[in-house]
């Protein structure tokens, strides 16, 4: 499967740009000239434009807007990273865990999901957020983990459905082989694929939710440098310096851009009627 | 190869090997919504019996359940009604916990050995892995059986490291022979296994069933479509009609004096390799009936060609019975034939 994919032209371009966006994001402590919290000079510096020393100008703060647009991305991604690590891992073991049990449980968690899934996801997390006093890193990756698992375990269901009906479940399970292990060893490896297409899509949807948090000012307290916060801080002299909120949302645009295009061009490369070598 | 055997395994002196008994899978039919609840048996009512070391041969066409009577059987598939014993023990009484340790002694080879091997799993690891869960062996020892298994079934046992696409079909199905055989069975349900194959390789298969079967003492359930494959390996037959069973008989009696008409007419359609003049092919008319359907009377009256066929036939179903020792037949003018 490995070699089915990087065996795909499109899938190897959408890494590397991948790769380039979170190296950039995670050099960002030696490619930043300036410290991203520092207020440089109140008077001489507070929303100059672009310049030779401050190639992206600076901010109402007097801050090097480069370094908080590299410090930002780098927040984003690893809220990101980590926020469809737990939304994968729950939604695959949901999904499993219905098929597993079946009958009933696998009737109400589904149900369940369902009206997850009805409820829209940027309400729901206002709410929790705002109940929530101090939002720091943990906390923010575990209120957009918790509620965007949902999709992904249907998913896996789906596909788990559709993985039990092949004859080498059925030939493991005359093996006398578990339950778990038919799970482990014989239908997740099989699966791979179509969780690997959500969680890199589930990057880009987590850098939009979590730049529409911070833009709300729900998300991680200032002065932490994030997309979404500085837009939010930007905005209301968006006319006398548009690149304090340009800078920052054009990275979020290309950032999720590049996690569809991987999703994209992983789903393309998996499906067999794409006209690919079979996944 | 093993003849007819001399046992009747219809009236043995002990208990049958396999003893299956009124076995029945009911399905339920697909329905709008609050539309009545529609059931139709894919296996009716199935009786039969297979002695220690003997092969059944089981023969129908599509649909007429011989494959979910397979699988029934081994407990792949759930009946709705009636017992299986293998060897003394109920097998339909056995708990999940027991029933996997119990499946080690029953195995099944499948028709399409690509959709049998899981795609991501390298071919030894598929034959490892019953053995160690059944902890047959472990580590080098299961390796070690693993090569003795590759090598029974006429594989080399460089191919180990290899994943089934990476194969041909007859090696596919060569290496899920070998891994229905890791857990050292006593009893094997093929469900079609050649059907799949090119021609040459499934005289190469077939040898292949046959030596194992000699060798390990097995007993098979062969499932085929025609009654040319199950001609050399089968000790009994049983045709299938529309989830019953229509006639059963030892190898020779079946195809040397078949009474039903369906057994007939599906013998005419096995190619011989010396035509004689005057051999009629008796081709049946229209499909056979839908399941969900079943006509009254007698399940093939519709497509009967018997000359005595008369209107009982449409009425009253024609019961299993015995024609002669271990001959069985469900027709009404068995032994009217002209």
């Amino acid at each position: 499967m490995i070699a089915d994919l990087v065996g795909s032209r499109s899938v190897r371009r959408a890494l590397g740009a991948a790769g380039i966006v979170a190296t950039l994001a995670f050099s960002a402590p030696w490619l930043s000239p300036y410290d991203p919290n520092e207020h440089l000079d109140a008077v001489e510096l507070r929303i100059a434009g672009p310049s030779w020393h401050h190639p992206l100008g600076t901010d109402l703060f007097s801050r090097d807007v480069l370094s908080r647009v590299l410090y930002g991305t780098r927040v984003s991604l690893t809220v990101a990273a980590l926020s469809v690590l737990v939304s994968v891992t729950l939604g695959t073991a949901v999904g499993m865990a219905a098929w597993l049990a079946g009958g009933a449980v696998d009737t109400v968690l589904m149900r369940l999901v369902d009206g997850a899934l009805a409820i829209p996801r940027i309400l729901l997390l206002l709410v929790i957020a705002a109940l929530w006093n101090h939002i720091n890193l943990a906390a923010l990756v575990a209120i957009l983990g918790l509620t965007s698992w949902f999709g992904t375990s249907r998913v896996v269901r789906a596909e788990v459905l559709s993985a039990r009906a092949r004859e080498y479940v059925a030939a493991a399970r005359s093996l006398g082989l578990s339950r778990v292990r038919i799970a482990t060893q014989h239908v997740l490896p099989n699966i791979a694929g179509p969780i690997l297409v959500a969680a890199s899509l589930g990057v880009g949807q987590i850098i939009l939710v979590e730049a529409g948090l911070s833009f709300l000012g729900l998300g991680l307290a200032p002065p932490t440098a994030s997309l979404g916060a500085m837009i939010q801080e930007g905005q209301s002299f968006v006319y006398q310096a548009p690149w304090v909120v340009v800078a920052p949302g054009v990275v979020i645009v290309l950032t999720v851009l590049v996690f569809s295009a991987l999703g994209e061009s992983l789903r393309e490369a998996l499906d067999p009627r794409s006209g690919g070598r079979p996944a | 190869m093993t003849g007819p055997s001399i046992r009747s395994s219809a009236h043995p002196p002990i208990r049958p090997f396999i003893e299956v008994s009124g076995l029945t899978r009911e399905y339920a039919a697909e329905r709008a919504w609050l539309e009545r609840r529609v059931t139709f048996r894919a296996v009716n009512d199935v009786s039969l019996t297979i002695g220690r070391g003997e092969t059944l041969g089981l023969v129908g066409e599509s649909g007429s359940g011989k494959t979910t009577l397979g699988r029934c059987i081994i407990r792949l598939i759930e009946p709705t009604e009636g017992t299986i014993h293998m060897d003394g023990t109920d097998v339909r009484a056995l708990e999940s916990a027991t029933l996997r340790q119990f499946r080690r002694r029953m195995q099944i080879v499948f028709q399409d050995a690509t959709g049998a091997l899981n795609p991501r799993m390298r071919v030894g690891q598929a034959v490892k892995e019953p053995i160690e869960v059944h902890r047959l062996a472990r580590g080098a020892d299961a390796d070690a059986r693993v090569a003795t298994l590759f090598q029974e079934v006429g594989l080399d046992p460089s191919y180990r490291d290899r994943y089934p696409h990476e194969l041909s079909g007859g090696q596919r199905q060569r290496v899920v022979i070998a891994r229905a055989l890791s857990v050292e069975p006593e009893f094997i349900v093929l469900d079609e296994p050649v059907s799949a194959l090119d021609v040459s390789v499934q005289a190469q298969v077939l040898n292949l069933l046959g030596d194992l079967k000699r060798k390990r003492g097995l007993t098979y359930l062969f499932i085929a479509h025609d009654l040319a494959v199950v001609r050399h390996i089968a000790d009994h037959v049983a045709v299938m009609y529309l989830g019953r069973i229509v006639e059963t008989a030892p190898a020779a009696t079946l195809y040397g004096d078949p009474r039903h008409p369906y057994t007939r007419a599906l013998l005419s359609a096995v190619p011989v390799a010396d035509p004689k003049p005057g051999r009629a092919r008796i081709v049946l008319a229209g499909d056979p009936p839908s399941p969900l359907k079943p006509p009254p009377g007698c399940p093939f009256h519709q497509r009967c060609f018997h000359p005595k066929k008369n209107s009982r036939c449409a009425t009253e179903r024609p019961e299993l019975r015995v024609l002669d020792g271990a001959h069985r037949v469900a027709c009404h003018f068995a032994d009217e034939w002209p």
